[in-house]
């Protein structure tokens, strides 16, 4: 398969374990080009480890995980090139102003030295970050510091965005904004992986969802198929029913 | 709005003026609890002992005064020096919280219905017992010494003791006066940065006074036309620790009653000031002030600055690969913004700077070497610790998620290392290479020592890996990280020393032997490096 033609995202077999004990067990899935892939379950069901595994955090235990064709264990540079990375904690080194941040995190992807400052500020400007660029995050709020990452995700361009509960503290603006940008992302082929617990959102903006619980993925589909395979008329009564040991039809 | 709300401030305000005992004592025990007990540091994210760390520092540096014991004249005069230390430690190590810890306190006892009279009592025994636990680490040694060398009565060595604490209590609190005044001109901020600069003078003071090592050079000096020596006697005489060392020695004479006087003035005024008008509303200002200057910081636009190690590395970073630049840069930025390392590379650099001096003099190359290569070394690993560790260590992330290929990686940190704490001694030592040994074996032993300075940072990035940032565990113990600097720092010393003797002994032939001996470092760095890199490139973040 060339790398036109492989898909944005495929897990194969992925596994992980921390001291023994198993977060991720054989995971298999893919993720077509220009999707906003939900990615749900409940807490501690290994949501996050494989989101780190796919953003380079974490290295799998057993399996494989690629992204456009490339392996996390073979190419990881490859790999991390092509991804945005939205994490869950929102933390950004506080020291520093966003413009300082997003410089230096420009810098560190590689981006042309002659780009930069149009990028940034193209962003910031997005964000409605521009008044506080040149401020200390620390006097910043967590919401704002959120945005920093959001830019910091986007500044290099991905192919495939991978988010970890993304809308964690923004204001109604900015939630708006990254719907919007999510949307805009898939409609140019690119991909979004996205985990998240505002079902709701996922239901309206998500093209498939993966169901996952204690680290191994029940189901995935369309929303609708998902649905359809819990006998459950939303989403969110299928994850309340999961709390409760319920399995496909 | 509610009238609940008003209520309720105006019996807060009417209350204002009172201390409420049955506040006061969860409230000291929680600031106590808060500013000594064992736990981890908000400001290095490690493990700390607060209480160990002040007796054992200052104990240790009280200890290495008593050899002043055999340079005094008398008891009177080695009590006057003792005195002045633990006063001046005390002015210079009372100092208001960092800013963060100040937001907690706010956090937490700011919401509280807690009187402002309340608060300053609390704030007020805080300060003595600070005062004091400054004052008996350093000077108790002292105490102990004089009463055993100079043979002065146990009554006379016990009312010293006694009268250090009451000088401790008053400079504590009186101090607190000086603040509750300078806080209406002076930020907050900038008055701690400046009691973080005492108290590193002050230490370095203490201990290069002791040391021996500025005698010579104050018996060949002169202040306003008077020895220096005779001058800093005066100093000392006019000080008023001095009162308190003297107030159970001396006679009856006029002088000696002045500086009881002099010492009951001072007690006078602790306990009044602090109830006088004026300096009450100011104490509860200053309470005030301590509460909400976050607030002020995140109110005012303030915009961030690059410092000059950070210009300098911008201006050299053509000579790197721009991802390793960029970590060096962030690593840097960092590490420059923080008031902690900000002090200690003061003191390191203030040390170098006395160890060069020194070794500029004659037969004191062997020390001053060594020391400059002990500091070097004793920086390099504390660099590296810090270059590693963060307390906002979760955003470390961004280094494992960047297309990051481990050896710029190594290479960055390498860099941040040597421009945060290396370029000043690493100057001095090679100043000092050139200015004892010909230019041919300098040249070389400065290559050596560089390269070795390389070798050992990659070797303890392969001994305790980590990325940059994000880790909130110390790399090396203290204890370990001082040991293997004294254990590098005299390896380096004595093979600098000895590839010198070579090339005397043997000319040329050791000249080629001592290149040999870098080629093999070059090849063991080249090793070490690699395999930091490996290390760098399995590690995953733990948050």
């Amino acid at each position: 398969m060339t790398e036109a033609e492989a898909p944005a995202i495929e897990l194969v077999g992925l596994g992980k374990s921390y001291a023994g004990r198993p977060a991720l067990v054989e995971a298999t899935l893919t993720v077509g080009r220009g999707e906003i892939f939900g990615y749900i379950g409940p807490n501690g069901a290994g949501k996050t480890t494989t989101i780190k595994i796919l953003a380079g955090l974490l290295k799998p235990t057993s399996g494989d995980a690629r992204i456009l064709g490339r392996s996390v264990r073979e190419n990881p540079l490859d790999v991390k090139a092509r991804v945005g990375y939205v994490p869950e904690s929102g933390a950004v080194f506080e020291k520093f102003s966003p413009a300082e941040y997003l410089t230096l995190i420009a810098r560190l992807y590689g981006i042309p030295a002659a780009s930069i400052d149009e990028r940034r500020n193209r962003w910031l400007e997005a964000f409605g970050l521009s008044g506080d660029r040149d401020r200390p995050m620390t006097s910043l709020s967590k919401g704002t510091r959120q945005k920093v990452c959001w830019i910091s995700a986007l500044m290099h361009d991905p192919d495939v965005l991978v988010l970890d509960e993304p809308l964690n503290s923004l204001d109604v603006e900015a939630v708006r904004l990254a719907k919007d940008l999510m949307a805009r992302f898939a409609s140019e082929g690119r991909t979004v992986f996205y985990s998240s617990h505002l079902i709701e959102i996922v239901e309206k903006l998500c093209t498939k969802v993966a169901l996952v619980q204690r680290g191994r993925i029940l189901a995935s589909g369309t929303v609708d198929e998902v649905r359809t395979r819990f006998n459950a008329p939303s989403l969110e009564r299928v994850l309340l029913d999961l709390g409760h040991e319920a399995t496909p039809a | 709005m509610s009238g609940d709300g008003d209520a309720s401030r105006d019996a807060s305000r009417q209350e204002a003026g009172r201390v409420d005992w049955a506040q006061l004592r969860p409230l000291l025990s929680l600031t106590l609890a808060q500013q000594y007990r064992r736990g981890i540091s908000p400001l290095t994210g490690a493990m700390h002992h607060p209480l160990r760390q002040i007796v054992l520092s200052f104990g240790f540096l009280g200890c290495f005064s008593c050899i002043n014991l055999t340079r005094v004249p008398d008891a009177a005069t080695f009590y006057n020096l003792v005195f002045a230390g633990a006063f001046a430690l005390v002015l210079a190590g009372i100092s208001p919280d960092a800013a963060d810890s100040r937001q907690r306190s706010g956090d937490v006892l700011g919401s509280r219905p807690i009187s402002g009279a309340t608060t300053q009592a609390a704030r007020f025994v805080t300060f003595a017992v600070m005062g004091i636990l400054l004052s008996v680490p350093l000077a108790l040694p002292g105490l102990v010494g004089a009463w055993l060398y100079f043979r002065v009565p146990t009554q006379v060595a016990l009312l010293q003791l006694v009268m250090l604490l009451v000088q401790a209590v008053v400079a504590g609190m009186l101090w607190v006066q000086f603040f509750a005044i300078a806080v209406r001109w002076i930020s907050i901020e900038s008055l701690r940065r400046a009691s973080q600069v005492l108290t590193v003078a002050l230490l370095l003071a203490i201990s290069l006074g002791s040391s021996g090592l500025v005698s010579p050079l104050l018996a060949r000096t002169h202040v306003l036309g008077m020895p220096a020596r005779a001058a800093g006697r005066e100093i000392l005489d006019a000080l008023p620790s001095t009162s308190f060392a003297q107030f159970f020695l001396a006679g009856t004479e006029s002088l000696a009653n002045a500086h009881r006087v002099g010492v009951l003035a001072l007690m006078a005024l602790t306990l009044v000031l602090p109830w006088i008008g004026s300096l009450e509303r100011r104490n509860q200002r200053l309470v005030d002030a301590i509460q909400i200057s976050m607030e002020r910081v995140s109110a005012r636009p303030v915009h961030v600055r690059a410092s000059l190690r950070v210009k300098l590395l911008r201006a050299t970073s053509w000579m790197l690969a721009p991802p390793s630049a960029a970590v060096a840069e962030t690593v840097l930025v960092h590490a420059e913004r923080d008031d902690l390392t900000r002090v200690r590379s003061i003191a390191q650099g203030a040390m170098a700077i006395v160890f060069f001096l020194i070794g500029l003099g004659p037969n004191r190359q062997g020390l001053a070497l060594f020391a400059l290569a002990y500091m070097s070394f004793a920086a390099l690993v504390e660099s590296l610790d810090g270059v590693r560790r963060s307390p906002g260590w979760t955003a470390g992330w961004i280094f494992f998620t960047c297309p990051l290929k481990p050896r710029h990686l190594v290479t960055g940190m390498q860099v941040a290392i040597g421009m945060r704490s290396l370029l000043l001694p690493a100057a001095l030592t090679i100043a000092l290479l050139f200015w004892w040994a010909p230019p041919a074996v300098a040249m070389v032993a400065t290559c050596a020592y560089l390269i070795g300075l390389r070798l050992a940072s990659a070797a303890c990035m392969v001994l305790r890996p980590g990325m940059p940032l994000a880790t909130g565990e110390r790399a090396f113990p203290e204890v370990a990280g001082l040991g293997l600097a004294v254990v590098l720092g005299l390896a380096s010393s004595v093979s600098l020393r000895m590839m010198q003797f070579v090339v005397v002994k043997l000319g040329a032939v050791g000249l080629l032997m001592s290149m040999g001996g870098v080629v093999v470092l070059v090849l063991a760095t080249v090793l070490a490096e690699n395999l930091a890199a490996t290390r760098l490139g399995s590690l995953e973040h733990a948050a």
